[in-house]
């Protein structure tokens, strides 16, 4: 890669201290996204994946290492970022409309006029028809289902066109069904809005299905077990994707990697 | 149809009173007939002007100033929670303190004035929303923050848009419990050092014999309390909207 990637870490370490008790949460993790690449990430529950995501996204600082946002080392939380949390019931504010929460990363009342209001109204409509919910941006998210307010989510997340957009777990918290059609919308986002991705995931499946390129995590504290180019073709379908000879290899190798047999 | 049922009961209650106070003649409990008409009297001598409303806008005042105190104290504290362990004996000491034991050291240092009687009904009104409001603060959803941390949120414009609203609910519940403190301590505080008010009224009538114009200023008085309840039912309901349609709660 000649060009500087979008996003490089450079031997980070975590740990945290509690109650006198410290727990190391990464190792040591070295890797770099180039801008427009999807990006999985997948290792056992509970290994630290979202430690790390949380560093990236400069929600917490490493105890070592550096992260370099554009060629720039990151103080704090770079502005062309925005995540996709794991729970929306979490990350959703109820007492807005669906609108009103996708538009909530825009809105600057104070320093915006009446015209630029409006457009940021309307950009928030824009994002909210992108998932489908164009019908919808009146409610509050608690009157729709899950699978709906994580489209919600989503929509807010790409609303300010985003260089980096990370995503915790994001399908953990639906059904199987309503799984493979939200995998299926972020494909087609991806697509349509040039969007470079980091998906953090315990899902190997999803990680293969979904991605240019997989990073697998060993279990607490982390570290890269192997990175793991996916060379599927796109676009990816649900059904004919998965029944791809290539993909059960990938499934295989990832497999073996996080469940070492007793002799390894 | 509950509804009317409801008022039935309150209507039957009254002509119990009434045929209890007719067939009583000790005259220290007069029909509720005589109550009333001493109302409609009392009102009508200038003593809505005079006690009434002096009486409820001094609650009011106490109340508004002890609420949005305890508030703003309140959040502060939950938001720099550090700061807890600081300060939490003593408001745990300070808050145990029956608000009327506190009447007699503010009547020492700021004589028997209108003053007060509004700074000891805040004092009261202030402690329910400003330990809901440690409380409150504390416990919003972590991830409510982190989403306003990626959005680029200043602290104070967080405080304003994602912990203000998140508080609202605790907040208010705790205003509703200081509503009625604030009615009490009120009455209390115009029952010392006073020549008008409602608690003055009330106390002075005893004094006097003037048994059915007592009861007549029990009954204002808790036509005030369902007033204020009433009217701040509707706030709750203008601001508190999507919380009520959230948890299903209905107008009763």
């Amino acid at each position: 890669m000649a060009e500087i990637p979008l996003i490089r870490a450079t031997a980070l370490t975590k740990s945290f201290t509690s109650r006198g008790r410290t727990t190391r949460a990464i190792a040591d993790i070295t890797f770099a996204q180039a801008e427009g690449e999807f990006l999985g990430v997948v290792g056992p529950s509970g290994c630290g994946k979202t430690t790390l995501l949380r560093c990236l996204a400069g929600l917490d600082h490493p105890d070592t290492g550096t992260i370099e946002f554009d060629g720039h080392p990151i103080t704090g939380i770079p502005p062309a970022l925005s995540v996709v949390f794991q729970e929306y019931n979490r990350s959703l504010f109820p007492w807005l409309t669906t609108l009103e929460n996708v538009r909530f990363p825009l809105r600057r009342p104070s320093s915006l006029g009446r015209r630029a209001r409006a457009a940021t109204r309307e950009q928030a409509r824009e994002a909210l028809s992108r998932v489908g919910l164009a019908d919808f941006a009146d409610h509050h998210p608690w009157q729709l289902s899950g699978g709906m307010q994580q489209r919600v989510a989503l929509a807010r997340a790409i609303v300010s066109r985003p260089r980096l957009l990370l995503m915790d777990e994001p399908f953990a918290s639906v059904d199987a069904q309503t799984r493979a059609t939200l995998e299926q919308l972020t494909i087609t986002l991806t697509v349509e809005l040039g969007l470079t991705v980091l998906l953090i995931t315990h899902d190997i499946d999803e990680a293969i299905f979904m991605s240019d390129r997989v990073l697998v995590l060993a279990a607490r504290p982390t570290h890269i077990l192997r990175e793991l180019p996916i060379d599927l073709p796109r676009p990816r379908d649900d059904v004919e994707t998965r029944a791809l000879p290539l993909f059960q290899n990938h499934r295989r190798d990832i497999h073996h990697l996080l469940s070492p047999t007793p002799d390894s | 149809m509950k509804k009317a049922l409801g008022y039935l009961v309150a209507l039957l209650l009254l002509v119990v009173w009434e045929i209890a106070g007719r067939a009583s003649d000790t005259g220290l409990f007069p029909p509720v007939s005589d109550a009333v008409t001493e109302l409609a009297s009392l009102l009508g001598t200038g003593s809505l002007r005079t006690d009434v409303l002096p009486s409820a806008g001094r609650a009011l005042a106490g109340f508004a100033l002890g609420t949005t105190l305890g508030a703003l104290l309140g959040i502060t504290i939950g938001w720099f929670h550090h700061l807890e362990p600081w300060v939490r004996p003593s408001l745990e000491f300070l808050r145990a303190i029956p608000p009327p034991a506190v009447l007699p050291v503010a009547v020492l240092a700021l004589g028997a004035t209108s003053g007060m009687r509004i700074t000891v009904i805040a004092a009261a009104a202030m402690w329910p929303v400003l330990i809901a409001g440690v409380d409150a603060t504390r416990a919003v959803e972590p991830g409510y923050v982190d989403v306003a941390r990626i959005s680029g949120l200043s602290p104070l414009t967080t405080l304003r848009r994602v912990i203000l609203p998140a508080v609202l609910p605790a907040l208010l519940a705790a205003a509703r419990i200081a509503l009625g403190l604030a009615l009490i301590m009120m009455v209390i505080s115009e029952m010392i050092g006073a020549t008008a008010g409602l608690g003055y009224l009330i106390l002075q009538a005893q004094r006097t014999y003037a048994i059915a114009q007592m009861y007549a200023g029990i009954i204002v008085l808790g036509l005030l309390g369902w007033l204020a309840t009433a009217l701040f039912a509707l706030l709750e309901r203008r601001v508190l909207g999507w919380y009520q349609d959230q948890k299903g709660i209905a107008d009763g």
